[in-house]
């Protein structure tokens, strides 16, 4: 094959040429990644080590390992962002996956478009229409209650309450997302083994639980970890619904960090308290990938 | 029976995502005194979108800040994704910096955005940047490129590479290549990344809190989170801004949905 495409002499470009052709490759491929290095260095890397730098200036070492154990407002606001995330994320899994497996065959695009809504909409947008929703007083909830014959709420006024509210505008929000990667997940499995384990005689339940849910294992896994990675992050939610109250029961890390560098203007404080937020995710996502496995 | 349960619970869903932002709407379309009866039966007034953009109000300027700097930042990360991923995806790199770069993209996502937010704040000061909605651009094109280098990656990967190498035969330069042959055949990629980048820009809260100070650099919404600082809460115009801070989203989300739901996954469909 290829002697004969030599003979006709048709693809054989002459020497000189493929050797100016490689070498303006090897210069056009570094050209093309050096504007998003450059902006990565920048404003990533380099802040990031900045980061550090201004933590180290804010104090020796043992003086900030001892700030920071004493520091009650820190731990209550670990304290406060686990309880979410493991919350929110749990919920979010249930009904998403639920969800994904009642409606696999659906492939509306209606249905899908109006599943996106939430995911779209601007954090602190969606604070605010909850914010609404939830008012004690006149609050459509509230009123919606008082017609089913429940007794009114605070919501985000009861300190009991409060997180677990955010945690429904959590859910309300982002169990579109799960409920999408799962989706696509189911789409994506062989056909095969439902087909064998319906020959077999098993129910429906029976194979949704020894067949879809160990197939769907790896989507899970990753709505999972994108799910628990975002909400460790979340922020703009909780200053537009609470701003930290009632007292501090809703102070996540993202919000007590914030205030403490931007309300208090302590930077090396801060720096040093995101690095610390950051080991705790570490752990987390250790835990969590190991009890996966 | 049974086959009624799908439908019922599919409705309850849909009944359940869309009735808050209904809610809302009608919010922003009320007097005062109708935003604390919930009766379904008022007078629709547009008087809380009159005051929102009336000449004492800076959301007008709000809203042009949040519309340019989503403009330039997405055609910034843009620039800076598309050749950086045509060029990971197609060429081999010593030492195998082109992992190693995307590898670093996924990490990105890990890091607490105040985490960022801290040094920015120093180098802004340093640079004597303050207040300004450059620097504003500059770091939401950084933030948001990790998203649109995973899309234009997968989409190149995707791209057979025998119509290139045609091209590269007949003489072809690799920027030639790029500009002709390749960036308009993943036309529908760089829609859905710039859109994806837009949204993100156009929703940041945190990044746009530290940078802006006044109206001259302050985005939609930081004004959102201004509203429940007040002591008495304008409930109709604060409505109505978080209508205006959506709604547009909503219709463009509504076109593209599916490369959306794959951006928002990044790489999480391989």
């Amino acid at each position: 094959m290829r002697r004969r495409i030599r003979r006709d002499g048709l693809s054989r470009p002459s020497l000189p040429v493929g050797r100016r052709r490689l070498k303006e490759e090897d210069v056009a491929k570094y050209v093309m990644l050096a504007p998003l290095l450059v902006l990565l260095a920048a404003l990533i890397a380099y802040p990031l080590v900045q980061l550090f730098v201004i933590a180290y200036d804010g104090g020796s070492v043992s003086s900030h390992l001892g700030r920071i154990s004493a520091d009650g407002s820190f731990w209550n606001s670990a304290r406060v962002t686990l309880l979410f995330v493991v919350m929110s994320v749990a919920l979010e899994l249930l009904i998403g996956t639920a969800l994904a497996i009642m409606v696999s065959d659906i492939r509306s695009t209606l249905l899908k478009a109006i599943l996106l809504l939430p995911m779209m909409a601007a954090p602190a947008a969606v604070g605010l229409i909850w914010r609404i929703i939830f008012q004690p007083m006149f609050g459509v909830l509230n009123t919606v209650m008082g017609l089913l014959g429940l007794p009114p709420l605070g919501w985000l006024a009861d300190p009991d309450l409060a997180l677990l509210s955010v945690v429904i505008v959590d859910v309300w929000q982002w169990t579109p997302f799960v409920y999408l990667i799962l989706l696509s997940g189911l789409q994506s499995l062989p056909k095969d083994p439902f087909e064998a384990a319906v020959i077999d005689g098993a129910s429906r339940w029976q194979v949704i639980r020894h067949v879809t849910l160990p197939l769907l294992r790896p989507a899970i896994y990753l709505a999972v970890l994108f799910r628990t990675l975002d909400a460790f992050k979340a922020l703009d939610k909780f200053v537009t619904l609470t701003n930290g109250g009632p007292g501090n029961a809703t102070e996540v890390l993202s919000l007590y960090i914030y205030k403490v560098s931007f309300r208090f203007l302590d930077l090396g404080y801060g720096a040093l308290l995101a690095i610390a937020a950051a080991l705790i995710v570490i752990v987390f996502a250790q835990v969590y990938g190991r009890a996966f496995r | 029976m049974r086959k009624l349960i799908r439908p019922a619970i599919l409705t309850f869903m849909v009944i359940l995502i869309l009735f808050p932002v209904l809610w809302i709407i009608l919010t922003s379309f009320k007097f005062p005194r109708d935003v604390y009866t919930n009766n379904l039966l008022f007078t629709p007034t547009l008087s809380n979108y009159r005051q929102l953009f009336s000449g004492n109000s800076d959301f007008m300027r709000n809203m042009l800040n949040s519309f340019v700097v989503a403009t330039c930042s997405t055609l910034f990360g843009l620039a800076a994704a598309a050749p950086a991923a045509y060029s990971v995806s197609r060429f081999k790199f010593p030492y195998n910096l082109g992992r190693i770069v995307l590898g670093f993209l996924l990490f990105t996502r890990i890091i607490f955005p105040i985490a960022l937010a801290i040094p920015f704040y120093q180098l802004i000061n340093i640079l004597n940047v303050y207040d300004n909605i450059f620097a504003l651009m500059a770091v939401h094109a950084t933030i948001n490129v990790p998203f649109a280098v995973w899309m234009f990656k997968s989409a190149f990967d995707a791209f057979p590479m025998n119509i290139e190498e045609a091209a590269k035969i007949d003489g072809c330069t690799v920027t030639g290549l790029l500009a002709r042959i390749v960036l308009p055949m993943v036309a529908p990629t760089l829609a859905a990344a710039g859109i994806f980048m837009f949204i993100l820009s156009w929703n940041d809260y945190l990044f746009a809190a530290v940078i802006s100070a006044t109206e001259k650099s302050m985005t939609m919404p930081v004004a959102l989170a201004g509203f429940v600082q007040e002591n008495i809460v304008r409930w109709g115009q604060m409505s109505a801004a978080a209508t205006v801070v959506i709604i547009p989203v909503f219709i463009v989300a509504s076109l593209i949905q599916e490369q959306l739901v794959k951006g928002f996954a990044m790489d999480s469909s391989k």
